[in-house]
């Protein structure tokens, strides 16, 4: 394998992680964690693939994608800080229900 | 005392509005899944139908109720002890896996012992395997201030990788050609059966002993006093002369070690021999099963039998009408979202 191969395949491995780190940051700046982080991601990419396929039409793949994790964080920001909930718990909850839901909603929508 | 004083009949009449609270809980998580067997073209009283009948329809199908209700009691109660002192230990699932290579070790090594010796061997090394994944988080959250929701998630993941690579490698049964499996345990090293015929084994009556146990502990003991303190308020309990470092070492330690016992119990009463993934996520549930007890011990085994109808009904009724297998585990998701808006109503 090419050196410029690798260099590129790290380009692109790293591009999930960096986007993810980035939204985690903000989080973390002030003052909070999200471990929900790896389900937003997950039904995301659920919402803006599911969105992408049936729309032919990239932007509307992205910007369902976005939605889905405004509206996940949405329920992150309300159950540890509206109903005080430890957010580390919260954050558990929002990466199993992520997990778990996508999984569920491919295997009802697009897998057959 | 004959008859039960007035103290108690409010402590019962409490315990009874919790439990309701929290089967209401369970059947609001499988209202709104009804939508999405709704979606996928399904009836959904079909499906309740067959998820009691998956649970409760026959001996077979009840002893596999029971049987998973074993493991969850285990998770449950470690969720329990650590979650009810503030301290987030969710790494149930590494310890299961701990104390259950820890079982297994035993049981194939000491294979030659009489069983009346290597049980009680193999019950204190599951323990204190589950154990030392407790003490790491405990030690570096009081000597480094790491969070131990953050080391545990992390611990997680070693633990189960590193059972992985020992049944690749190292422990890997030379007959199994592919799956990665152990050899079996030697027949003295397996839990007794109760009730011939059926699954529910000895592990059903260590784990309502655990729970018998650690409810003395935590209302009966200083210990108990000193935890319940340490998890209101840290620095006043060390202004009143509580050694909290020692104290948090010791619940993430005990917490870790009933974790393990679960991994022990599923391996001495149920599989007989270690495997990847021999847990369907029972540390992951825990924290279900935690919630719905009310990080009580004793509501654990209420929670554990809630949490068992998802786990052995819901899961036989998504088989029998082919919805995805991820169907129970989402309701379980659910069910701890639910709980938070219910916490909040009732404030």
């Amino acid at each position: 394998m090419e050196v410029t191969d690798l260099m590129g395949t790290a380009v692109r491995l790293s591009t999930p992680i960096l986007i993810a780190a980035l939204g985690e940051i903000i989080v973390e700046r002030a003052g909070m964690f999200n471990f929900g982080i790896e389900g937003i991601m997950l039904i995301a990419a659920f919402a803006s693939f599911t969105t992408a396929f049936i729309s032919n039409n990239i932007w509307l793949g992205l910007l369902a994608g976005v939605s889905s994790g405004i509206l996940l964080g949405l329920i992150f920001a309300i159950t540890a800080i509206k109903l005080k909930i430890h957010q580390g718990v919260c954050g558990i909850t929002i990466w199993f229900l992520g997990l778990y839901l996508s999984s569920l909603l491919y295997d009802l929508f697009l897998f057959h | 005392m004959a008859l039960p004083n007035f103290k108690d009949r409010r402590k019962i009449s409490e315990l009874f509005r919790r439990g309701s609270i929290s089967l209401f809980i369970v059947l609001l998580a499988i209202t709104v899944g009804s939508l999405f067997i709704i979606v996928s073209g399904k009836n959904p009283l079909e499906f309740l139908v067959l998820s009691f009948k998956g649970a409760f329809g026959n001996l077979h199908a009840l002893s596999n109720f029971i049987a998973k209700m074993i493991p969850l009691t285990f998770t449950g109660l470690a969720v329990a002890i650590a979650f009810r002192n503030h301290l987030f230990n969710i790494g149930m699932e590494g310890q299961l896996y701990l104390g259950a290579l820890a079982a297994t070790w035993m049981g194939i090594t000491f294979g030659n012992l009489p069983a009346a010796l290597l049980l009680p061997l193999i019950i204190i090394c599951a323990f204190l395997a589950g154990a030392l994944g407790g003490l790491i988080p405990g030690i570096l959250k009081t000597k480094f201030n790491v969070h131990e929701a953050v080391s545990t998630l992390f611990l997680n993941y070693i633990f189960i990788l590193f059972v992985g690579f020992l049944l690749y490698g190292p422990m890997k049964d030379p007959l199994a050609q592919v799956f990665p499996l152990s050899s079996y345990i030697s027949h003295s090293a397996r839990l007794p059966v109760l009730i011939s015929g059926t699954n529910i084994h000895f592990g059903l009556i260590i784990a309502i002993g655990c729970v018998f146990i650690m409810n003395f502990i935590l209302s009966n003991t200083t210990f108990g006093y000193k935890s319940k303190a340490i998890g209101s308020n840290p620095i006043s309990s060390n202004y009143a002369g509580i050694n909290v470092s020692k104290n948090i070492i010791l619940i993430l330690a005990i917490s870790g070690g009933i974790a393990g016992l679960g991994g022990m119990s599923e391996i001495c009463g149920f599989h007989h021999r270690l495997m990847e993934g021999f847990s369907p996520g029972y540390g992951f549930l825990g924290i279900t099963v935690g919630i719905l007890g009310r990080f009580h011990p004793l509501g654990v085994i209420f929670g554990a039998f809630l949490v068992s109808f998802l786990l052995a009904g819901t899961k036989a009724a998504t088989y029998a009408l082919e919805i995805s297998a991820y169907f129970a585990y989402a309701l379980a998701a659910l069910v701890i979202l639910f709980y938070f808006i219910f916490e909040y109503l009732r404030k």
